[in-house]
């Protein structure tokens, strides 16, 4: 029994881990390869074991993943204690123990720091919820609603329905079935509801819940596809370099 | 040289330049610090094997330290690059001897000045020394009208500072700026810039391009090149550049995606034409990273899926490809295309290594719209 409800936890503490995005890539860090190793005791001590696609990842971004890696697993029910660990990074020894002491940036960084990372992770939180808008966007052009019938449309207007989403526009109802367009769709949903306004519009275009301009939609779209491009090509190149970095520490 | 051959049997000569090349010693014996110096030149290994074909992939100990012959012979003989331009890389924090200094490769341009292109770099937090060193290397290498041209900023160096150690610098500072004037009353026009990890104060975004762009802004009449395409903010490189027309591609890293990520190539590209047009997007093949014979061979044979031409509005056609393959570069550091091939036909290189044209046949090797990776 008590083996059973291990497994369990360690399949919760994987699920959890599975809301942590890189933030440099709006990729969960799960799907990346970055949980190296997983451990779990039956006293609900928790290890996880995390390595980055370099040696050089950028210090600030490597923390706010472990920060939330932290956090996620540490808030579940019956765990009793989480450390992190992150390897094969240049400054794997203080960013270990600044997590696991539960410092926060500046106070692990000190001097190096100006302060802590909200800038930061508002900047790029921004760019992963243009770029999650501009798949909605163009998943919802090919069921039917055009990018002027979003702009118009509630949080309230879109359903999930089995596996589907159905959107009610003007009357009509759409029906978006494609999984990879159910797929993006969802995405964006997840952190519209992450930022808790869940009565507002359905396109937003910053953090505050602001809409966009109605003249100039195309041409945000236009940035959201960009950040998209870019956020696919920084994931596909740490996809390979990880994969080519395990290969070469297990052969050496 | 390159002759690009086409199928209906019709040939046209390709002027190949590529802006941003290296000879590196990463040797165990240059270590300084030798977890920072092997975590450095391992990563550069991984970048190699994550893009290249599996038969280019050489042996740690040969990738670490390859010299002048092995480069000369794969980039100019077996490549067909007709000139390459040395961008340093310091790492005095790193390495003991540096990892690619200018030191170190001076002896080379000085003895294939045709070939082999001089860049400098500097570093704001050298002060006057650093300046009186760049002043110095304009004497000494300004041997051909595009020598000592431009130079490598890499703003993530780690130095020793007031007995503590400073990751990096910004290019928007006084200090930088009081270079860029130096840099202007010495000629040296061109600037490559290049971000990295780290950059005082940790919590900012290293990669951001505000810098660049502040410093573009300031300095119309010089050019800036950014090197690898501002990744990971090829976002904020293609909105940058898009206002700031003395901005320019460096496809240093981007380029290899060709070989084994189209798709991703593909998309990239697209963005690039769209948002800054053909000419101001410069090749690389980052050798040692990635060899150009391959590079080359592929990017000759890329060509554009119709749903991104469609999407976009823009193609690759072979006349932008010359222009990305030694056109526009040939304009940034003023090389007169005629001149340099009529002089390089029979130059000491070409006589020391029997270079010929190298004959790629076009239409051949065609990757067409394969699908994406993942």
């Amino acid at each position: 029994m008590a083996e059973i409800a291990q497994g369990d936890l360690k399949e919760r503490v994987l699920r959890a881990l599975s809301t942590v995005t890189d933030p440099e890539l709006d990729e969960p860090i799960t799907d990346l390869g970055f949980v190296k190793d997983l451990s779990v005791s039956k006293d609900g001590e928790v290890s996880v074991d995390l390595v980055t696609s370099t040696f050089w990842c950028s210090p600030n971004f490597v923390y706010m993943m472990l920060e939330e890696a932290r956090d996620v697993v540490a808030n579940l029910p019956g765990i009793s204690e989480v450390r992190v660990r992150l390897e094969g990074h240049h400054d794997a020894d203080r960013i270990n123990a600044g997590i696991n002491a539960g410092q926060s940036f500046s106070e692990c960084y000190e001097s190096e720091a100006d302060g802590n990372l909200e800038a930061l992770n508002r900047m790029i939180r921004t760019r992963a919820l243009r770029s999650r808008l501009y798949s909605m966007a163009a998943a919802m052009g090919r069921s039917g609603v055009t990018p002027a019938q979003l702009l118009g449309l509630s949080r309230s207007d879109i359903a999930a329905a089995g596996t589907t989403f159905l959107v009610t526009s003007g009357g009509t109802t759409h029906r978006i079935s494609d999984p990879a367009d159910v797929q993006r769709v969802s995405r964006y949903l997840s952190f519209l509801d992450g930022l808790g306004r869940a009565g507002g519009p359905l396109a937003i275009w910053d953090l505050e819940g602001n809409r966009p301009e109605t003249a100039d939609f195309g041409s945000a779209l236009t940035l959201g596809r960009l950040a998209k491009a870019n956020f696919s090509l920084n994931a596909e190149l740490c996809r390979a370099l990880l994969s080519a970095r395990m290969g070469r520490d297990s052969s050496s | 040289m390159i002759i690009a051959q086409t199928p209906d049997g019709k040939k046209q000569d390709i002027f190949v330049a590529d802006y941003h090349f290296h000879i590196w010693n990463a040797a165990k014996d240059n270590w300084l610090r030798p977890d920072l110096a092997k975590g450095w030149i391992n990563c550069f290994y991984d970048y190699t094997k994550a893009l290249s074909p599996p038969e280019y992939v050489w042996d740690w100990d040969t990738y670490a330290y390859y010299g002048e012959e092995k480069a000369l012979h794969d980039v100019f003989l077996d490549g067909g690059v007709d000139m390459a331009i040395f961008e340093p890389q310091t790492l005095m924090y790193f390495y003991h001897k540096g990892f690619s200094n200018v030191d170190a490769i001076g002896g080379y341009v000085t003895k294939w000045p045709d070939r082999l292109v001089m860049g400098s770099r500097w570093d704001p937090r050298d002060g006057e020394k650093g300046k009186a060193l760049l002043e110095e290397q304009v004497k000494k290498f300004r041997i051909r009208p595009f020598q000592m041209r431009n130079v490598k900023l890499y703003t993530a160096e780690w130095k020793e500072e007031n007995g503590g150690m400073s990751r990096g610098w910004r290019l928007d500072s006084k200090e930088a700026f009081d270079f860029l004037e130096k840099n202007r009353e010495l000629g040296i026009n061109v600037q490559v810039a290049h971000k990295g990890p780290t950059v005082w104060p940790l919590d900012k975004d290293a990669f951001d391009i505000g810098d660049v762009d502040t410093a573009a802004t300031s300095f119309p009449d010089m050019k800036f090149v950014v090197t690898h395409i501002g990744l990971p903010r090829l976002d904020d490189f293609c909105w940058v550049a898009t206002q700031d027309k003395n901005i320019y591609a460096g496809m240093a890293v981007a380029m290899a995606f060709v070989h084994n990520r189209p798709r991703y190539f593909a998309e990239m590209m697209a963005n690039l034409l769209y948002w800054l047009g053909p000419d101001r997007i410069l090749f690389s093949a980052d050798y040692a990273l990635w060899h150009p014979k391959w590079i080359i061979q592929d990017f000759l044979n890329f060509e554009m899926p119709e749903d991104l031409k469609k999407e976009y509005g823009v193609d690759l056609t072979m006349e932008i490809k010359k222009k990305i393959l030694g056109e526009n570069t040939a304009k940034v550091w003023g090389i007169d295309i005629e001149q340099q091939k009529k002089k390089l036909k029979n130059d000491e290189l070409s006589k020391k290594l029997h270079i010929q044209p190298r004959t790629i046949k076009i239409g051949e090797a065609a990757k067409k719209g394969k699908p994406l990776a993942r």
